[in-house]
């Protein structure tokens, strides 16, 4: 791997939202709304930093035409959300853990962000529905006898408290197809550059000036960001002790609207250098994608290999 | 709020998805005349601004933050129609590149946060400010109250998408597909978190920055509706008069429910079908699945307590109301412009 231009790897570990690790005894504490929100901006420019770098790379879906490259992905996202059986979409995950590898994202990157990081939720949310105090079904393991029913309020606990086999299946299924939706669209943006996604967005008949407002929003996103840092490590380098919840809400506000007034005065400064410019309301965009060979192959790739899942699919059951 | 891939069943994005697809392009059109070739700068910074509102936490009593869902403000400053294009915009951008929000829910996110929630706060939003003057206090308090109405109806929305999953598609023996929770466990698990610390942060946040506006930097208040509007306003006179009156029968309607508690049940699940349009035939196909706003209220033990039901149904009715609200406000508005195209 080239690491002339890489990011160092310090500066692309995500930190724990809303906690901080001492650096002596290593135990974590919570921090300040004004931490958290200037970490919360710089991983999301870490991110958008990491993403575009992989972009770069010479990998195999890089060097698919991006229009070509959405529309596969989008259409196997939508096999994803049909298929109903785990060995499936087990399958599924496996070949983006394949489509990953050749297109040279870091694998370590790949697993863990899908993994530890967003399933993770969607664990915690699953998770009671695996038992039977949720939903009745099969037990499959019996956890606790009550020896009666128990209606309290909103509790209601059958006589037996178990995890059933349908919740788990459920859970299961569930977890798996998440955790391959989001590895698609990971695959999807970490292998594009922003610029070529939004354009390639045209293939789905968004209209060009929605198009361009994407493009400016996500350039103008990092300058907003910026101005927010700004601000609140200006508040951050200039306190000592703490302020109390009234002057805290009153600075988030003022803050909220400050940015708000820049944003606005901003957009009336770009509205006129646009016009000096000669925007006349069309835009033109630079970008032409051309077709090849390797595109038409993976296309039919990809149909082959999305019709073999939902075949396998049926054939389950 | 942001619903992820893999929740909700193709059918329901899908259907969510087509349904937003005639409000982009009334957005498109209609923020293309207000704000002629200015639009492209003012709107995408109106995105880029709903996408860093969501950076700004709010810390918390409890020592937690929450960030404010911004669509309310947004609209309240820049109109519903502006709002929509922003929102869906910040809401794109989330799911291609920060993974927050599925790239197939994108529909159903957009139709929950981009579309319902801007519309409900900026109706809200005016019906309370009425013609009051930049600088009245009507104008804060209708914004929290719009910001607080809003996201709890974007959030009900969200609970009856996900709710719906385990009726519509489940296996023979009971296995869930899709999300697994019924209505009755992701109705009151995300509405009472939005009743009691979304909503407020939402309101509290946008009250204070029109407050703030109100201060320091008024134009920006009188951004939207734009002065060329305002003749619509008054040429749809006679439409106040019907909105007063179904305002007061609004109003008024809870009292009604108090006192023959025994209809609310009947009535709810009726209006609720009616709303879907799709789900009565899941509903009554579905084993065991009859539809039931808040059924714990119903158990016995709790039932006995009298405040306990009197607080559920209220909770219920004025959740329910503001959904109905919201239908028939967009529904009428969408027959006015008709009316307004032909005359």
């Amino acid at each position: 791997m080239d690491n002339s231009n890489s990011v160092p790897e310090w500066l692309l570990e995500r930190n724990e939202s809303g906690t901080v690790r001492n650096f002596f005894s290593g135990k974590k504490k919570k921090i300040g709304f004004v931490e958290k929100t200037i970490n919360d901006v710089a991983n999301v420019l870490k991110e958008s930093i990491f993403s575009e770098q992989v972009a770069n790379k010479p990998g195999m879906l890089q060097n698919i035409d991006p229009r070509v490259k959405l529309i596969t992905i989008v259409y196997l996202l939508v096999i994803a959300a049909f298929l109903r059986h785990m060995p499936t979409l087990v399958g599924l995950y496996m070949f983006t853990l394949i489509m990953a590898y050749f297109s040279k994202v870091p694998m370590k990157f790949f697993v863990k962000r899908v993994w530890f990081f967003i399933p993770f939720f969607t664990g915690l949310v699953v998770l009671p529905s695996i038992f039977n105090i949720i939903k009745p079904g099969d037990p499959l393991i019996n956890l606790l006898y009550l020896g009666r029913r128990v209606d309290f309020l909103f509790i209601h606990l059958p006589e037996t408290i178990s995890i059933t086999k349908q919740g788990l299946l459920g859970a299961g299924l569930i977890i798996l197809r998440v955790g391959v939706s989001v590895s698609l669209a990971v695959l999807l943006t970490v292998t594009s550059r922003w610029s070529e996604l939004l354009k390639s967005l045209r293939v789905f008949f968004v209209p060009k000036i929605f198009i361009m407002v994407l493009e400016m929003t996500y350039r103008y996103i990092f300058l907003l960001l910026t101005v927010m840092t700004d601000m609140y490590t200006a508040r951050k380098s200039r306190t000592i002790g703490e302020f109390d919840a009234k002057e805290n809400r009153r600075f988030i506000s003022t803050g909220i609207g400050n940015v708000f007034g820049k944003a606005y005065f901003m957009s009336e400064e770009i509205h006129d250098a646009m016009i000096s410019r000669g925007y006349l309301g069309e835009a033109k965009s630079l970008n032409r994608f051309r077709v090849l060979a390797q595109d038409v192959v993976w296309v039919i790739l990809i149909l082959v290999i999305g019709i073999i899942f939902i075949g396998g699919d049926k054939v389950i059951g | 709020m942001h619903i992820p891939d893999g929740f909700l069943s193709p059918q329901t994005w899908g259907t969510l998805g087509l349904g937003m697809i005639p409000v982009w392009i009334a957005s498109a059109i209609k923020t293309a005349r207000n704000l002629k070739i200015k639009q492209v700068p003012l709107l995408s910074l109106g995105a880029a601004f709903t996408f860093v509102i969501m950076m700004f936490n709010i810390p918390l009593p409890n020592g937690t933050t929450l960030h404010p869902a911004g669509a309310a403000l947004v609209a309240v400053i820049l109109g519903p129609w502006a709002a929509v294009i922003g929102v869906t915009i910040a809401l794109v951008i989330q799911a291609l590149f920060f993974g927050d929000g599925g790239l197939m829910a994108i529909g159903a996110n957009s139709f929950n946060m981009a579309f319902v929630m801007p519309f409900v706060a900026y109706y809200v939003y005016r019906m309370i400010s009425g013609s009051s003057a930049v600088t009245s206090s009507r104008r804060w308090i209708a914004a929290a109250v719009a910001a607080y109405i809003s996201v709890n109806v974007s959030a009900l929305l969200t609970a009856v998408e996900l709710g719906i999953q385990p009726m519509l598609y489940h296996t023979a023996d009971g296995r869930a597909l899709f999300f697994p929770y019924a209505l009755s466990q992701t109705v009151p698990a995300i509405t009472i978190a939005h009743l009691l610390f979304g909503g407020i942060v939402e309101a509290v946040v946008t009250a204070m920055v029109v407050i703030y506006f109100q201060k320091v930097n008024q134009p920006m208040l009188e951004l939207y509706p734009h002065k060329s509007e305002k003749v619509h306003v008054q040429s749809g006179l006679n439409l106040k008069k019907v909105w007063a009156a179904i305002g007061g029968l609004i109003l008024l309607s809870p009292l009604g429910v108090l006192a023959t508690g025994s209809v609310w049940g009947e009535w709810s699940t009726e209006e609720f079908q009616n709303m879907l349009g799709y789900v009565p035939e899941g509903i009554s196909k579905a084993p065991g699945s009859k539809l039931n706003f808040f059924p714990d209220y119903s158990v016995p033990g709790w039932a006995a307590n009298f405040t306990g039901t009197a607080a559920g149904y209220i909770l219920s009715a004025v959740v329910g109301l503001l959904l109905i609200f919201t239908a028939i406000y967009i529904f009428n508005r969408f027959q006015t412009k008709g009316d307004r195209v032909n005359g």
